[in-house]
């Protein structure tokens, strides 16, 4: 009975000494403050109600506003980092291409025709009327650089190839210089004249 | 402390004025029915709040400090009927337990409060009321009759009875 006595006990003082939080009458007053202000203004009364100064509220929207903060830092944070779906299509297209090399590819078989699509920037609604947010994103995921074309292959073979007569092929004055010196031996190898060539043809 | 808008009512009551007096009183007895200090600072603040709109009628009141408690009270005991009385005591039991006792010595103590919190929540309510009150100290038997509208004598046999019935009751789960 004795424990029963002190539990009792202990809880009874425990009621008895509560001290109240501190600024406790400061924000009573305050609270009166606005409260009589609000009472004197209609419109006042109805937006600012003495009740948003009580600590369990006020303490309720400090939570619910830093709440409402981490989720906007969380959504800006973790923005969708890969591009919008044709570009996406476009990067995927292009990691797939960048991993063979050049010149392993034109080793490779027939090459694939090339996808004129591949190179075409990400499709934009019909109607002309785009928005601005899709040219902001278009411009936020630059289009990778796409595998090399059939021709660009071939001229970096001949670039990389050091064959005079291969490099001569790009440019037009020497392969027209070269295709007349090859006609002028081929007439002089045979001796004949040209006015004899169309005459006998006739 | 002095308001500019309280001054029209300053010929009869100042309201900044009982704040001064009774706010740690009011608090207290909000305490008790709650057991939380943020939820009993609300209390006060609604009954000055209550004041401030009757302050034109606070001339008329003829024990303001029985009238305050009472605002108190019925204020303290309309939100408690809102909240579960474990998620108020549960962190009440445990301010009383001591500092300087081991962990383990600390929760078995803290259940013991929480359980004879429970038994008091479990009394009668007229009981309950008035060892609630009583437990304060600061108010007489007169007071704590005036407050729950009851008679002096009403007032001692119910304390006596609440007393005996928590004993019993807190003693048994000792046993």
């Amino acid at each position: 009975m004795r424990e029963a006595d002190q539990t009792i006990e202990r809880l009874m003082e425990g009621l008895r000494d509560a001290e109240p939080p501190a600024g406790m009458q400061r924000r009573i007053l305050e609270a009166m403050r606005v409260r009589e202000a609000a009472s004197s203004d209609p419109l006042r009364r109805r937006l600012i109600t003495p009740w948003l100064l009580r600590p369990s509220v006020a303490t309720s929207l400090a939570c619910a506003a830093a709440l409402a903060a981490s989720l906007i830092v969380a959504l800006k944070v973790h923005q969708p980092s890969h591009p919008p779906a044709d570009a996406t299509s476009g990067s995927m297209r292009a990691a797939a291409g960048q991993s063979t090399r050049p010149e392993t590819m034109a080793q490779k078989g027939p090459i694939e025709p090339r996808r004129a699509a591949a190179r075409v920037l990400p499709r934009r609604p019909r109607g002309g009327n785009v928005s601005a947010a899709d040219d902001t994103q278009a411009a936020g995921y630059p289009a990778p650089p796409l595998p090399l074309t059939e021709q660009e292959r071939l001229l970096l073979r001949l670039a990389h190839g050091g064959d005079a007569e291969n490099t001569a092929i790009l440019n037009p004055d020497l392969q027209a210089t070269e295709s007349a010196k090859a006609t002028e031996q081929f007439q002089k190898f045979f001796g004949i004249d040209a006015k004899e060539m169309r005459n006998e043809i006739e | 402390m002095a308001l500019s808008f309280m001054e029209d009512a300053r010929p009869a009551v100042d309201p900044a004025a009982l704040v001064d007096t009774y706010s740690t009183l009011l608090f207290r007895i909000a305490y008790s029915v709650l057991r939380s200090r943020t939820e009993a600072e609300d209390v006060v603040q609604d009954v000055f709040i209550r004041v401030l709109e009757h302050r034109l009628s606070l001339s008329t009141v003829r024990d303001m400090r029985v009238w305050l408690i009472r605002i108190a009270w019925n204020l303290a005991l309309d939100r408690k009927r809102r909240k579960r009385p474990e998620q108020l005591d549960e962190s009440f039991a445990k301010s009383l337990v001591s500092a300087t006792i081991p962990a383990d010595a600390a929760m078995e103590e803290a259940q013991r409060f929480q359980s004879a919190l429970r038994e008091v929540e479990r009394l009668p309510k007229a009981e309950r009321h008035v060892l609630l009150l009583s437990a304060l100290e600061e108010l007489n038997t007169a007071e704590i009759a005036g407050v729950l509208g009851r008679s002096e004598s009403a007032v001692r046999a119910l304390l006596s009875r609440a007393r005996a019935r928590l004993r019993e009751r807190v003693g048994g789960a000792y046993r």
